[in-house]
C-alpha cells in the first residue's frame, strides 16, 4: 500500500492515536465531522485495529490550531486519507503495545491476546491494560506503512451498528454550531443578498451612512454586508440597507417562464449507465 | 421589561419587547438548541412549543410570549425525551441543524392526543426543511412513536 498524502506528512503514531488517561483512546483528525458522521467511521476504524470498545474511542473535534492538515474535507477522500493513516496508526500503535506487554509481562508475544484494550497472556493468565502500559506517554514511533493489517473476516466491530458519534447532542441541540459560538466583543453580521446572481449594486442612498445605529456597513463592489452587537438590530440594519439599495439588472429569470427558459439552454446529452461501475485498478 | 417563563423559569429580559423570541432565547438566555434559519418563518428550525403548541420564534417579537408556557429543546419533558430517543435510534440526524425544530413538532403531536397516522406525521412535519435529505430517516422516527411504522 502506497503512503496516503495524509501519513507522508504525519508519519508518527502520536500524530493520530493517542491513549488517554481516562481509558480512553483519542484519534486525531484532519478531516471535520459535517454530519457525513466521519468521526464515526474513524472511531471503528481505530477500534478494530486496536481491539478497543467503539465507546472509548473520541474522535478530538478539529481545530486549525492544533489538528492535522489534510487540507479539504470534499471530494469523499477522508476514509481513503484520513481513514487508511487511522487503521495504520492503529494497527502500528497495538503492535507497540504488545511488544510492551510482552517486555512488562515477561511472555512471548504469540501468547497474548487483547480484549477491550486489555491485554491477557495465556500463557499464564496474566494481564495489563493499554493504559497502565502507556502511563500517558507518548509512542514515538513511526507508522509502518507494511504492518499487518486485521483482515476483515476477523471483525468484530465494524459492520456491527454504532452509535453515531454525537448524535444524541445533536438531536438534543446541544452539539454546537459555529452560529451558536459565543464570543466576547462578538458582533452579529447579516448578508445584503442582490435579488439576483447578475445584480450589480447600481446606487446607495448616501443617507443611509448617518442611519446605522451604531452598526456597520461593509461595501466591497456590490458585495454589501452589515454588523452589529445585537442580533435583531443587524437583521433590521440588514433591511434598511436593502431598501437603500438599487440593483441593476433589477430583474433576473422570470419565475414564470423558468422551465421554458431551462429547456431552451444549449444543453449536452450523455449516455445513461445503469448496473455500477465495474471495479477498475487504479493506475497511480 | 418582558418576563419570559422558559423550561419552567421565569427570566426578565432585557432585550427589547419588538426582539424576536429566537434571538432572545439563544442570544440573551443562551439557549442555542433551538436554530436561527431562515428568518421568515419558512425553515422550522425556530420552532418552540408554546403551551404546548409547536411555534416559530424567528418572528414574533418576545413581548407576545409574557405569561406564555415557553419550552424549547432543551427541556426534559418526558414526550420531548421519548421523541429525541427515536430520532437517535432512526439516525435521523445528519447535519442536524433542522432536527430540534422537528423534535419540537412531534413533541406537539404526540402531546396533543390525537389519532397519529402518516397523514398527521406529513402535516406536522410540513413547515420544516431539511436540506441534508434525511427525510426518509426522518419519517422513520416519528412512526416508530406511533406504531404505524409496521414492522416496529
Amino acid at each position: 500500500m502506497s503512503l496516503s498524502e495524509s501519513l507522508e506528512t504525519y508519519r508518527c503514531v502520536d500524530d493520530w492515536i493517542v491513549v488517554a488517561p481516562n481509558r480512553c483512546i483519542t484519534v486525531r483528525t484532519g478531516k471535520v465531522d459535517i454530519g457525513q458522521r466521519i468521526s464515526t467511521a474513524l472511531a471503528l476504524i481505530a477500534a478494530e485495529e486496536l481491539d478497543v470498545d467503539f465507546s472509548r474511542i473520541d474522535v478530538e473535534t478539529v481545530d486549525t490550531a492544533t489538528s492535522l492538515d489534510e487540507e479539504y474535507t470534499s471530494a469523499s477522500n477522508s476514509i481513503e486519507r484520513s481513514g487508511n493513516a487511522v487503521r495504520l496508526a492503529a494497527a502500528t500503535a497495538r503492535g507497540r503495545l504488545l511488544e510492551l506487554a510482552s517486555g512488562t509481562l515477561g511472555v512471548e508475544r504469540s501468547s497474548l491476546q487483547v480484549d477491550d484494550g486489555l491485554v491477557t497472556s495465556l500463557a499464564t493468565n496474566r494481564s495489563i491494560t493499554y493504559w497502565e502500559l502507556m502511563e500517558g506517554l507518548p509512542f514515538a514511533v513511526a507508522i509502518d506503512p507494511a504492518v499487518p493489517l486485521k483482515p476483515p473476516h476477523q471483525y468484530r466491530q465494524i459492520g456491527r451498528q454504532v452509535l453515531a458519534k454525537d448524535l444524541i447532542e445533536l438531536v438534543r441541540g446541544g452539539a454546537p454550531f459555529v452560529h451558536d459560538m459565543h464570543m466576547p466583543e462578538m458582533l452579529h453580521a447579516r448578508l445584503v443578498r442582490p435579488p439576483h446572481y447578475h445584480a450589480r449594486v447600481a446606487t446607495i442612498d448616501e443617507t443611509i451612512y448617518s442611519r446605522l445605529d451604531g452598526g456597520y456597513l461593509l461595501r466591497d463592489g456590490s458585495f454589501v454586508a452589515v454588523a452589529a452587537e445585537d442580533e435583531f438590530r443587524a437583521i433590521r440594519l440588514a433591511q434598511r440597507v436593502a431598501s437603500a439599495i438599487r440593483w441593476w439588472p433589477e430583474r433576473g429569470l422570470d419565475a414564470r417562464d423558468v422551465f421554458q427558459r431551462l429547456t431552451a439552454e444549449p444543453s449536452v446529452s450523455l449516455p445513461e449507465r445503469r448496473g455500477g461501475f465495474r471495479r477498475t485498478r487504479s493506475t497511480v | 421589561m418582558t418576563s419570559l417563563r422558559v423550561n419552567g423559569v421565569s427570566h426578565e429580559i432585557r432585550s427589547d419587547a419588538s426582539t424576536p423570541l429566537v434571538c432572545v432565547l439563544r442570544n440573551e438566555l443562551r439557549l442555542t438548541g433551538t436554530k436561527l434559519g431562515c428568518e421568515l418563518e419558512q425553515c422550522g428550525a425556530c420552532a418552540v412549543l408554546v403551551d404546548g403548541v409547536s411555534t416559530l420564534s424567528c418572528v414574533a417579537p418576545v413581548g407576545q410570549f409574557e405569561g406564555r408556557d415557553i419550552h424549547t429543546i432543551e427541556h426534559t419533558d418526558p414526550t420531548l425525551l421519548r421523541v429525541c430517543a427515536a430520532f437517535v435510534a432512526a439516525g435521523a440526524a445528519q447535519c442536524g441543524y433542522c432536527i430540534p425544530g422537528m423534535v419540537i413538532a412531534l413533541t406537539a403531536l404526540l402531546r396533543a392526543g390525537a389519532v397519529i397516522d402518516e397523514q398527521a406525521i406529513r402535516a406536522a412535519l410540513q413547515p420544516h426543511l431539511c436540506r441534508c435529505g434525511t427525510h426518509m430517516r426522518i419519517l422513520r422516527a416519528a412512526r416508530s412513536l406511533t406504531g404505524a411504522d409496521g414492522a416496529q
